[in-house]
């Protein structure tokens, strides 16, 4: 299970997250927001790759930024929102790379990570150098060394962004098939309607709802179109925050 | 670490640069002669590419960390429980790929010099000197990298390296010979590096490398945070340095970076006898042979007393019944002495103590020793073809050899 405590966060004078508590089960949460929000920075902050000003996370009990780091990060993988990996290495070595710097012995992050390479349907391009991966390609390689370290919990930072509507719909089937605690982060509430369960929403570093998708949508006026319903709830949610 | 390092001794900007910094490394290898009779002239030749393998090295890890790392592997590295053991692969596989060139230097010169004649065990410590410097430049390649984004950071780490070693090397700064490595510019078979000072040396260097290390690991995001253990940790590699450095002032303030072998002594006996220290086995042979070809041609110059017994000098009392040798390995081709070495040891016979000082003495000696060379040059030369020395010659050498000896050791 995944615990946040009165997590604040801030850059300067700049508050990018401000008293953040939740937990969460397994399945696929999301977090949603619009830019600037803070989405990214909660998310590397629950990683462990970005130590938060105060509060507390707490992954299976282990807290990232205490005593036992090691432990809980060896529970928890991100899939950052930027994915630029150095172009001239190839899939099977980022992912193999990344998979052994999360703690797994060689060997294991050799399978690891062609079984995840091959999870995400890049198979066929292990030994591509990742400059020569389109734009959504590269997407998959930072899914799949989210996934090569058997993580429970799996932060995904706005994993369909710069994707073709066939990519986003190969990365939504690939999000909604894991069976693992789950915290994706988006703003394309398409996607967030299709896996998710829960919906957290973050503006200007706050919890500003978290409740069911149907919740989400019911905020939004009689009337709205079912497809529009979950995005016009979160627009609600946000004015009114505001 | 085997699958980071792995990947980075295929992907990084030092293994591309890997011909570059082999060229660099025998460009100045060869750039000069005389290095190929003894070891350890060789393998401080071969370390001086370090003047410019340790400020590539350093921009090359600069570059790779700032560019390639950021900023997705930096920050999903912060997030790993190895992410720090991640990040140093790129540091020591591109230490790998510039140790590897220097290797290729070292083993040039170690050919070279075998075949050139060299004997006797070789001084270890350029070794560790020279591999310890190249920990530096990679790690504070490291830790530019980590805080320098964009393109400029390894050009800035590869001045500051540069420029550090430059500013050191001119001003001193009482750090004598700090973060350089093979600076011995000039013939050793009569030294050897003096253990304390070469040991002070590499602790400043693997103070240097550790506190770059701690900088970087400070840099990561999931540490970042003045606390006190950090600052604790900063503080304490920073003294280490400070503490290093200060020994090293210390050293090098009573003792010299080379020490005489005043150990044993060999002594090869052709129609002179030649003795100097083991390791310049070679040498003393090519000086007997030339020394014995020139007392041959001096067979008619009228001056029968020609000193019979050489050394070349490795510390201690000389006796007076010695001449010394001079000997530059630039000049021995094909195996024989060059001509003014050959002139300047037979106007040698003795060492006089008035050369010790500055004296109108001194003054009258040297130009004896001057007119007695400058005529045993022509001879050899054979633009004399009268090989008989004149009077003021023979009485030149006459005052020579009954000057009063030194004694004392230098």
């Amino acid at each position: 299970m995944l615990a946040v405590d009165s997590l604040c966060h801030s850059y300067g004078d700049l508050k990018a997250l401000d008293n953040v508590s939740f937990s969460l089960d397994p399945g696929v949460t999301a977090l949603v927001g619009v830019n600037g929000a803070g989405k990214s920075t909660l998310m590397s902050a629950i990683s462990g790759a970005v130590r938060p000003r105060s509060g507390r996370v707490s992954i299976n009990g282990f807290n990232p930024y205490g005593r036992d780091r090691r432990k809980a990060l060896r529970l928890i993988a991100l899939m950052p929102q930027l994915t630029s990996f150095p172009k001239n290495m190839t899939t099977q070595e980022v992912v193999e790379y990344l998979t052994w710097m999360r703690g797994l012995r060689p060997s294991e992050a050799r399978r690891a990570a062609m079984e995840s390479i091959a999870q995400v349907g890049l198979g066929p391009r292990a030994r591509s150098k990742v400059g020569q991966l389109s734009g959504g390609m590269q997407r998959r390689v930072g899914l799949a060394q989210a996934l090569a370290s058997a993580s429970d919990v799996v932060l995904l930072d706005e994993p369909s962004t710069g994707l073709d509507p066939e990519q986003r719909r190969t990365m939504v089937d690939l999000i909604g098939a894991l069976d693992r605690t789950v915290l994706m982060s988006s703003h394309v509430l398409e996607d967030v309607v299709e896996v998710a369960s829960r919906v957290l929403v973050l503006n200007a570093g706050q919890i500003v709802f978290d409740g069911t998708v149907e919740q989400l949508k019911s905020l939004a006026p009689k009337g709205t179109e079912p497809g529009k319903a979950a995005e016009v709830g979160f627009l609600n949610v946000i004015s009114s925050a505001r | 670490m085997r699958i980071p390092i792995g990947v980075w001794l295929r992907r990084s900007s030092s293994t591309s640069a890997l011909p570059a910094m082999i060229i660099i490394e025998l460009v100045i290898l060869f750039s000069r002669s005389g290095w190929n009779h003894e070891w350890d002239w060789a393998f401080e030749q071969a370390s001086g590419g370090t003047l410019l393998l340790a400020p590539l090295l350093s921009g090359l890890v600069a570059h790779d960390r700032a560019r390639r790392m950021e900023p997705t592997f930096a920050l999903l590295a912060g997030g790993s429980r190895r992410g720090e053991f991640g990040i140093l692969a790129l540091a020591l596989s591109s230490w790998l790929m510039a140790s590897l060139a220097w290797l290729i230097g070292i083993v040039c010169a170690a050919g070279l010099a075998w075949r050139g004649g060299a004997s006797g065990v070789p001084d270890p410590w350029i070794f560790g000197e020279a591999l310890l410097l190249l920990v530096v430049a990679s790690c504070v390649g490291l830790a530019i990298g980590s805080y320098v984004k964009g393109v400029l950071a390894g050009p800035l780490a590869a001045i500051l390296v540069f420029g550090a070693r430059i500013y050191i090397g001119t001003t001193g700064l009482g750090l004598d010979g700090a973060l350089g490595a093979g600076e011995g510019t000039g013939s050793l078979v009569a030294e050897r590096r003096t253990p304390m000072y070469s040991i002070a040396l590499m602790s400043l260097h693997a103070t240097i490398a550790l506190l770059a290390v701690v900088v970087m690991w400070g840099h990561l995001p999931a540490v970042r945070r003045y606390g006190v253990g950090r600052i604790s940790v900063v503080f304490i590699a920073v003294l280490l340095v400070v503490i290093s450095g200060i020994r090293l002032g210390w050293v090098s303030s009573r003792v010299d970076p080379y020490e005489w072998i005043t150990g044993r002594e060999v002594c090869i006996q052709g129609q002179v006898t030649v003795c100097g220290p083991p390791k310049a086995k070679y040498m003393l042979e090519v000086a007997d042979r030339s020394l014995s070809r020139a007392r041959v041609r001096l067979g008619a110059s009228g001056i029968d007393d020609w000193q019979n017994v050489y050394v070349l000098y490795h510390g201690g009392r000389v006796s007076p019944d010695r001449g010394m040798l001079t000997l530059n390995p630039e000049d021995i081709r094909n195996g024989v002495l060059g001509r003014y070495d050959v002139a300047a040891t037979l106007a040698e016979p003795r060492a006089c103590r008035e050369l010790f000082g500055e004296s109108p003495l001194s003054k009258k000696i040297l130009a004896d020793q001057g007119d007695v060379a400058s005529w045993v040059t022509q001879v050899l030369n054979a633009q004399s073809t009268d090989a008989s020395a004149p009077a003021q010659i023979r009485e030149a050498y006459e005052r020579i050899r009954r000057c009063v000896p030194m004694t004392d050791p230098w």
